[in-house]
């Protein structure tokens, strides 16, 4: 028999077959300790894997995929994750490397292209930013981007594919994966806490 | 002797005579009326109508192969007032009715009721189509099909039943109040993608909600419910008191509530509830989710205790024991129906390819069966004129009193008396045979 459950929001990270997927282990705990602290949303206190392929995905409709390598995702990951987001699931993927037109950024865009359409700037006033926190510049900058490692690599926008007006796949340049890699207990050192914007990702998707 | 007989001959014809002029002016409440037997097949026999109608019919009878339509129906009825003595027979007529209700939902769509003899088969549509066939099981049946702007037909055997297809339910918004989850996220997805206008109000922190405009403050009631169609409450810990209030006025006013899981135990709400009581909660059986029957593989909160005037809508599994997934009732002016599964989104991510249409469909369903739906204006007669006739066999005895049997062509309509024609002969011949006699007698 299964299990009554009551709407706990697990926090999902996607195990892909190519590329280092589990590079930010520390995010889950990150955003399920926020989510806890800023929110009354009941959430478990361990996020979970669940490989891309596997019909467990559709357990989970809100999925996290990082990585710095390449991207290529097998016929059985395409597939399912097209059931996926054709059902009402949300993929936020985040590029791990601080670039643009990187490995990760090119092959990942392609592949989320092709299964779920063009990924297109979000524009900076969607409702993702007043999901919860009130983000009135569009996407918070990480320390990465501020850093520059000389670059001067600001990325002013998110890029997202829609199923009508509801973000399908949310995609990140900005490395909020390097951003929010740290024990949530270090969250004091910050004057601002910057997991925020990560509650508003999680909130959008539990409510729109 | 002989001119004795003469006077008997006389006294014949004279009495023959006097007969056929009392029949001829008798008032006419004494005349024996001689009915006219017509057979109307098809349309009305319009000349036989004409007929009684202007010439000097005391009586008429008709036999229809179905039942008459309206007109012929007003008619007959005219000429009975007129003091025509009207009978009427229909063999072959089939005693149905259609009544005809919009579907609410946005999708739109109508649906037929029929009521007719068990096991009668009736063809139901619209004068464009008449696809769809139905047996009466009981004491009817009932379709439902796409909008239509004509007119609905339910046909059985030669009996027709027809009606102007209503106009549109006039949809308001749909309110889904809960805490933010995946379970008001996809049932709010479900009914937009279905078509309704849906605000949400979900809480994300004590105090604070979330609605379409963005993040507000949770203190505040439900507002304007003017405009709702129905409201969805999915748990007990989204309602306080004044807003629990509220809903109750606005149900007892005409407004639909759904009540999910746990939110009929809502101090506010739990005298609106059909059920009294939640059951221990049941778990969802592993696999049923892609199956044929998916809720299976819902957890479910049993309702129990169902109030007398309660209507149990699904049970777990075919069976009448089986505890009770969904249940109705009418409170005051309004309808609330209760739902006991639980986490129905999965059913939508976790099914069969079908399963997102269906969880779409399933709760289109439940909203619809408690959703405020006025109708604005009321059809009462189709664009070419054809009047509505919902119960024909009904109308017509209405209209013209009970059917009789046709009388018998062949029996003296007159009754004890020989007919005139008889009597002219039986007078004449005997005022020849007293003229014969008097010449041979040579009395002149």
């Amino acid at each position: 028999m299964g299990v009554v459950k009551n709407d706990v929001f697990v926090f999902a990270t996607a195990q892909y077959e190519s590329g280092d997927w589990d590079s930010a282990p520390l995010v889950p705990s990150n955003l399920i300790d926020s989510l806890a602290r800023y929110t009354s949303i009941p959430v478990a206190p361990q996020g979970v894997n669940v490989p891309l392929a596997s019909e467990a995905l559709l357990r989970y409709p809100l999925v996290y995929l990082t990585g710095h390598l390449p991207v290529r995702f097998s016929d059985a990951e395409r597939t399912m994750l097209g059931r996926f987001l054709d059902r009402g699931g949300m993929l936020f993927v985040d590029d791990h490397n601080h670039d643009v037109d990187g490995a990760f950024h090119k092959t990942a865009t392609e592949e989320l292209s092709r299964v779920a359409g063009t990924l297109a700037e979000l524009p900076n006033d969607d409702a993702l930013y007043h999901a919860y926190f009130r983000f009135n510049d569009g996407p918070p900058t990480t320390s990465h981007e501020l850093n520059g490692w000389g670059d001067n690599l600001v990325h002013k926008h998110l890029l997202a594919a829609k199923r009508g007006d509801r973000i399908a796949v949310l995609f990140s340049n900005k490395d909020y994966s390097s951003e929010w890699n740290y024990h949530a207990a270090n969250k004091r050192f910050q004057s601002v806490d910057n997991t925020r914007f990560g509650v508003n990702v999680i909130v959008y998707a539990l409510t729109r | 002797m002989r001119q004795a007989s003469e006077w008997v001959l006389r006294a014949v014809a004279i009495a023959a005579i006097a007969v056929i002029l009392w029949r001829w002016f008798r008032p006419p409440a004494e005349r024996a009326a001689v009915p006219e037997i017509v057979t109307v097949r098809g349309e009305a026999s319009t000349s036989a109508l004409r007929r009684w109608t202007g010439g000097a019919t005391r009586a008429g009878h008709v036999s229809f192969d179905g039942t008459p339509d309206v007109r012929t129906r007003a008619w007959l009825r005219a000429l009975a007032r007129a003091g025509v003595r009207i009978g009427w027979s229909a063999s072959d007529a089939v005693p149905i009715a259609i009544a005809a209700a919009p579907v609410v939902d946005p999708a739109g769509g109508v649906r037929i009721e029929v009521a007719a003899p068990n096991s009668a088969r009736v063809v139901v549509g619209d004068a464009l189509d008449m696809s769809d066939t139905v047996r009466a099981m009981g004491a009817g049946a009932a379709v439902t099909l796409p909008s239509s702007a004509d007119t609905l037909l339910a046909r059985s055997g030669p009996t027709v039943a027809r009606i102007v297809s209503p106009a549109p339910a006039t949809l308001g918004d749909v309110l889904v109040l809960g805490h933010a989850g995946w379970e008001a996220k996809f049932v709010a997805a479900a009914l937009e993608e279905r078509g309704w206008h849906v605000q949400v109000r979900l809480v994300v922190a004590p105090g604070i909600a979330v609605t379409a405009a963005g993040v507000a403050p949770d203190a505040r009631p439900v507002a304007d419910t003017s405009r709702l169609a129905a409201v969805v409450v999915l748990d007990s810990g989204a309602v306080d008191a004044a807003t629990g209030a509220a809903l109750a006025r606005y149900v007892h006013s005409g407004g639909g509530l759904v009540l999910v899981g746990d939110a009929g135990a809502a101090p506010a709400l739990r005298a609106l509830a059909p059920g009294a009581k939640a059951g221990a909660p049941i778990p969802g059986v592993l696999g049923a989710l892609d199956g044929r029957a998916p809720r299976r593989g819902l957890a479910l909160l049993p309702i129990e205790d169902q109030r007398p005037d309660a209507v149990v809508l699904e049970r777990e599994e075919v069976s009448p024991n089986a505890p009770v997934a969904v249940s109705a009732r009418r409170v005051g002016s309004g309808r609330v129906a209760q739902v006991g599964y639980l986490e129905t989104w999965r059913w939508r991510m976790a099914g069969s390819d079908e399963a997102p249409a269906a969880h779409r469909a399933w709760w289109a369903r439940v909203v619809g069966g408690v959703a405020r739906a006025p109708v604005s204006r009321i059809a009462s007669a189709d664009p070419l004129g054809t009047p509505s006739d919902p119960a024909p066999l009904a109308a017509t005895i209405d209209a013209l009193g009970p059917p009789s049997a046709a009388p018998n062509r062949s029996r003296a309509p007159s009754g004890r008396l020989p007919s005139d024609g008889l009597l002219a002969t039986i007078a004449g011949a005997a005022v020849l045979a007293e003229v014969a006699s008097r010449r041979l007698r040579g009395a002149g």
